[in-house]
């Protein structure tokens, strides 16, 4: 599985697309780790303020301007980086752990136990999602875990499908009948034999959800349901517009949105570089298909006919 | 005249690189009204590609490098692109092979019909156009109600019918069929070869049969084109071919052909295959697997020679003879 | 016939998930921790009256969802008389709540606002398709051009917008030209006919292209895939052999067989494009059910937001069905599945 995975990396790296997107999210994870050192103000710091001071636009000393209480914005933005990304990697997790383990479940057990599964991802997969999380964090209560659980509860539905039908197809093969034949557990065939050709593709369906962890939380936070102690870019963005649109502060109210998207983006062409690789035949998200956005940088894709003009 | 004459039509693919690979080479031929041509030869030798170029349907990659096709004199390729398109299926049309996905599957087989006849023009009004589609389906055999179903719910020999009927809707002077029986069983092929025949005598049609299989043009051509590597080896009657073939490739192609009256003779293939079009020898294409091969085959690509009456070879075994 | 097999499977998973839909509004709201009727009715500020009055409206004197007690009595009949089933009547009655703020019925509220979210959505929608879909061939036919890849790295990007972010810096830039928050200047009325009606549609137009270009980018690359797919097709090369012109090819072959994945992407959208509503909605302070979600939430009225979510979930499940029943007209070979 090791080599597996080098290969992957391997093929990985000799695609633009891929590394772009890798340093577009390493950038600022990088940033979010070591935020004491870049961020030039500390954003839990008691500090005067001027009346002058409230919502003051960007200047030498405040690159990104002030915000309504007088505080930076690009320090507050550094800041924010570890509460959205820490969201979006740990619920992305917990949806990508219990979607494959449904899905190998789902897939190998099969049966009764696999179709009652199936109906539930089909049931969670209709109720439409920012509702549901709305409606469960106002019943629960705001706060991190709180946000996490409801992302991590809710985006479990496509790694499970994707996880099932790669086990339904991997059931029949060889090596596992092999093992089965000489007596190996299910638990051990599981996981010793499918789950290590499953992983590639757990992975890239990972990066990717992970981005829709992100925006996500970001959606919640700025519909007013985030953890009001922690300020993410979500919740940077819910400020702003509560306190802020009326005076078109915007060096205040666009950043957090460019970061979200700077990282989204980074996180979908590495996802999509990644399932390109695992599987290019896959056709996994909810919303487009990123694989076949990426055939514009493969090369020789099958040639379009034309009507054609003899020259 | 003839109704078809091609003449030295060259076609070559382009490769994401910009470079030309050659794909069929100085290929000519003749089809008279109501003659049958099989063309015959490998996968891959260019056979498709050649009938493509002739309705100018080549992919993007595809160019036409120089030629003739001279359609009841006119030369096809000198047409602009909106006279081809009246002349496609008016004049010449073309039943592809393996009919499985040539038909539109969400629609029905009438309608596909049906649509030809109102482009162009043979029948205006949509209620004498169904019934000139039901008309068709008659002719091949296909009961008119079945019209109005869907591809899906055809066999695949039907299929193949259903194709032939809406090739045949405007009247062409020629049909293409592009291996009209590939992918279709034994009793099938049959069934179909005899309709094709059917239709060609009655219908007095210029048909290009389009095949890998020597029986097929056995049974029901006049005339045989034989392909090699985008070449024409050898062209002549049926006749001709069958009986006193005189390229190297053409004889090792009919020993190949298991023999009803000998069947415990060793089969024989030719060994080697046909070269890769980036990897063109510079002389005979056939020279590196051929038996008989000389130093001058290697080097100087042989031009067709008329060895008797309408029965040419391109092959420097013949190429002194020439006066 | 094979078609109502399919049909008969389609509808008994909708009706399925509208029932356990309800179940599990209903468990949300009354057992878990947190309880907000109990809550509410326990809250010392309300009157003795008034409380007991909410817990007599509420049912909040009955036992959750049976009675052991009665039960055992072999009262089976009167076991049942619980929350649930008082939920479930009245739910059949249209009746969704009162709402803790306004006092009125919610069904009231959500009738008279889900004409509003309505518009906005299928405006969006629309637009969303036509550009997606005109987009989408238009990068597949033209493959590989600089104008195929502006189309993509815009889709792109665009996935990676949050929608309120997008409203949000729309906002910023039509300020001024365009009206940007609420649904009519302050002061007109329907009685005031075409002008209050053009006023309305003024502030349409924001949210609605908020929606639309959220939306354009997945319906640009699913078709822009399916296209080029179809594109290559046997069939498409006989269209071009029968001499048909490259619009015709479009329009009677190729689109056809590339709608089908539309279809069933505008479906999986669904659940999106309410959530899409919701932000949007708040940005531009539309009045719609969207905002009143939003507005439920901060205010804590839970039979509105109750009422709601009912409301959106069933919608988006209706939805997904039509959609599967679409699917099936316009694909033959479904219905022979």
């Amino acid at each position: 599985m090791k080599e597996q995975l080098q290969e992957i990396w391997r093929t990985f790296r000799r695609k633009p697309m891929g590394m772009l997107g890798t340093f577009m999210l390493f950038s600022v994870v990088f940033i979010a780790i070591f935020a004491p050192w870049f961020a030039p103000y500390d954003p839990d710091a008691i500090i005067h303020v001027e009346p002058e001071d409230l919502l003051a636009p960007p200047d030498a000393e405040h690159l990104l301007g002030r915000d309504d209480a007088g505080k930076d914005v690009l320090s507050q933005l550094i800041y924010g980086a570890r509460v959205s990304l820490t969201v979006g990697f740990v619920a992305s997790f917990m949806a990508m752990f219990i979607g494959t383990t449904v899905g190998l479940v789902a897939g190998y057990y099969g049966g009764r136990i696999g179709n009652a599964l199936m109906r539930l991802v089909d049931f969670l997969l209709v109720i439409p999602d920012l509702p549901l999380m709305l409606v469960f964090i106002s019943i629960w209560g705001r706060g991190l875990w709180k946000i996490i659980l409801v992302i991590g509860l809710l985006g479990w539905t496509t790694t499970a499908r994707l996880v099932r039908s790669q086990v339904l197809s991997l059931k029949e093969r060889q090596f596992v009948l092999r093992a089965k034949a000489i007596g190996a557990s299910n638990f051990r065939t599981i996981m010793r034999h499918i789950f290590p050709q499953v992983l590639p593709i757990i992975l890239a369906e990972t990066v990717l959800s992970i981005s829709g962890a992100i925006i996500a939380e970001s959606s919640l936070s700025f519909l007013g349901l985030g953890d009001p102690m922690l300020v993410s870019w979500g919740m940077m963005l819910n400020f702003a517009f509560e306190r802020a649109i009326s005076r078109m502060a915007w060096w205040f109210l666009l950043p957090p949105g460019f970061a979200i998207v700077w990282v989204s983006v980074g996180l979908v062409l590495m996802g999509s570089t990644l399932e390109e690789i695992v599987n290019p035949r896959l056709k996994t998200h909810h919303l487009f298909d990123p694989g076949r956005m990426l055939e514009l940088f493969k090369v020789a894709s099958p040639g379009l006919k034309r009507p054609e003009v003899t020259e | 005249m003839a109704t078809l004459d091609v003449r030295h039509l060259s076609v070559s693919y382009l490769t994401d690189e910009g470079v030309a690979l050659n794909a069929a080479e100085d290929i000519s031929f003749q089809v008279d009204q109501g003659k049958s041509l099989g063309i015959v030869g490998e996968s891959g030798c260019g056979k498709t590609t050649v009938m493509l170029a002739l309705l100018r349907l080549l992919p993007e990659a595809g160019r036409i490098m120089e030629g003739q096709v001279l359609l009841d004199g006119e030369d096809l390729l000198q047409c602009s692109e909106a006279e081809m398109r009246n002349l496609r299926w008016s004049k010449i049309s073309i039943v592809f092979q393996g009919a499985m996905n040539a038909l539109n599957p969400v629609r029905t087989i009438e309608s596909q019909i049906v649509e030809v006849l109102r482009i162009h023009g043979v029948e205006g009004q949509s209620q004498r156009a169904r019934v000139r589609a039901g008309e068709l389906l008659e002719l091949v055999g296909i009961p008119p109600e079945r019209g109005r179903q869907y591809p899906h719910q055809y066999s695949g020999g039907m299929r193949q019918r259903a194709m032939i009927a809406m090739a045949l809707a405007c009247n062409p002077r020629v049909l293409i069929a592009d291996e009209p029986t590939t992918a279709l069983d034994v009793m099938i092929q049959a069934q179909i070869l005899n309709l094709l025949r059917k239709l060609q005598k009655s219908l007095n049609l210029a048909l290009i049969i389009v095949t890998h299989d020597l029986g097929v043009v056995a049974e029901i051509c006049d005339d045989v084109l034989v392909m090699y590597s985008g070449t024409v080896v050898e062209t002549g009657s049926s006749d001709a071919i069958f009986n006193h073939p005189r390229h190297p490739y053409t004889e090792r192609l009919l020993q190949a052909f298991p023999d009803i009256e000998s069947p415990n003779a060793d089969l024989v293939s030719i060994p080697g295959n046909p070269p890769r079009l980036d990897e063109l020898p510079p002389g005979c294409r056939f020279a590196p697997r051929c038996h008989i091969a000389e130093e001058r085959c290697h080097i100087e690509v042989p031009k067709p020679i008329e060895i008797e009456h309408r029965h040419w070879c391109a092959c420097h075994l013949y190429t002194g003879r020439r006066e | 016939m094979q078609q109502s097999d399919f049909l008969i499977r389609k509808i008994s998973f909708a009706l399925a998930t509208i029932v356990a839909v309800i179940i599990f509004n209903f468990f949300l709201f009354r057992v878990l921790p947190g309880d907000p009727i109990k809550a509410i009715a326990r809250s010392p500020r309300l009157t003795r009256e008034a409380r007991e009055k909410l817990r007599i409206d509420f049912g909040l004197d009955k036992p959750v969802f049976f009675d052991v007690l009665r039960l055992k009595e072999g009262d089976v009949i009167g076991a049942f008389d619980s929350q649930f089933t008082s939920y479930v009547k009245a739910l059949l009655h249209g009746n969704l709540g009162i709402s803790f703020r306004s006092r009125r019925a919610v069904a009231e509220v959500l009738k008279e606002r889900v004409w509003r979210t309505v518009v906005l959505v299928a405006g969006g929608e629309t637009l969303a398709l036509v550009f997606g879909i005109a987009l989408g061939l238009v990068s597949a036919w033209r493959r590989g051009t600089r104008l195929d890849m502006t189309i993509l790295l815009w889709s792109l990007f665009s996935w990676g917008l949050p929608t309120f972010f997008l409203g949000i810096i729309l906002l910023i830039l039509a300020r001024g030209y365009l009206p940007v928050g609420g649904m009519v200047v302050p002061g007109l009325r329907p009685s005031d006919g075409w002008e209050y009606w053009i006023d309305v549609g003024k502030h349409l137009i924001l949210p609605t292209i908020t929606m639309a270009i959220v939306y354009t980018s997945s319906y640009v690359m699913i078709m822009r895939s399916t296209a080029v797919e179809v594109l290559s097709e046997d069939y498409i090369l006989t269209a071009k052999a029968k001499g048909l012109s490259t619009f015709r090819i479009m329009r009677d072959h190729a689109l056809k067989n590339a709608m089908l994945p539309i279809v069933t992407m505008v479906a999986l959208n669904l659940g999106y494009t309410v959530g899409g509503a919701i932000q949007v909605e708040t940005v531009f302070s539309w009045p719609g059910i969207g905002q009143l979600m939003y507005k439920s939430v901060m205010l804590r009225d839970y039979p509105v937001l109750q009422g709601t979510f009912l409301l959106l979930a069933v919608s988006v499940i209706l939805a997904n069905l039509m959609a599967d029943l679409l699917y099936s007209v316009m694909d033959p070979r479904v219905r022979a599945e």
